[in-house]
């Protein structure tokens, strides 16, 4: 897997060329927090002179590594039944 | 956070994924000691064709022309139908003892008929979770990409 994720990195996902994905992500009042809690609060670095006492945790999905390649555009966002609906396109 | 947190989301996925990368990722879940090689060339018109050396005692190479099944089973069998159409005759004991025998159990040959199990390949890929919300899948094959079109539901 790692391999086959590392070739998409290098060939900057052109094997995925025209790759849509379309759809609604409601999301609750919750989990917004918890979102808007891990955009907002500042990274958490270690003191000058110190060491870090862990190695930075791996990503539990190695997929995850190719986010950076997606274009993410949202394309509506409604409140309904008391969640926020973000209409989200995901493309290559 | 994951995907897979939110309930209710409601996705239509449109995958094209190409030949080169086809290949790549056959090479990542298609491993045996004796098989050499596996080429995979999309055709056009839902036919692909499958050459792959092994090499059991001698070496045997075939290139097999496959129709690949449009409906891909979801929900309830996952799972890729390839009818062979050329390349493998009955007599041709050594491939389809390799076949049946010495690939992973999710590849499986009856007479002319290949089911390929897509559970075990959506595990090997990270998104075995991912596979049950999956509502309804089609598969395409055109000239040099297969493209993958899904419903998902969570």
């Amino acid at each position: 897997m790692e391999e086959l994720i590392k070739y998409l990195k290098e060939t900057q996902m052109e094997g995925l060329k025209g790759m849509k994905i379309e759809g609604e992500i409601p999301v609750t009042e919750k989990q917004l927090n918890v979102l808007l809690e891990q955009f907002v609060r500042p990274q958490l670095e270690p003191k000058p002179g110190t060491e870090p006492t862990s190695p930075p945790a791996a990503s539990a999905n190695p997929m995850m590594e190719l986010l950076p390649y997606l274009k993410f555009p949202i394309l509506d966002v409604k409140i309904k039944d008391g969640k926020l609906i973000l209409k989200v396109r995901v493309e290559v | 956070m994951d995907l897979l947190a939110f309930r209710g989301t409601d996705f239509k996925i449109h995958l094209p994924i190409s030949e080169d990368l086809l290949n790549k990722g056959a090479d990542n879940v298609v491993q045996h000691p004796e098989l050499d090689r596996l080429q995979l060339t999309c055709l056009g018109d839902n036919r692909m064709e499958i050459k792959f050396t092994i090499s059991p005692k001698i070496v045997i190479t075939r290139t097999l022309q496959v129709y690949v099944h449009e409906d891909l089973g979801f929900p309830t069998n996952p799972r890729m139908h390839l009818t062979i159409e050329h390349g493998l005759k009955v007599i041709d004991r050594v491939v389809i003892g390799f076949i049946k025998n010495r690939l992973p159990e999710w590849i499986q040959l009856q007479s002319k008929e290949l089911f390929v199990d897509l559970g075990p390949v959506f595990a090997m890929s990270g998104m075995g979770d991912y596979l049950t919300r999956i509502q309804t899948a089609r598969v395409e094959v055109r000239s040099g990409q297969l493209v993958f079109d899904a419903s998902f539901k969570n």
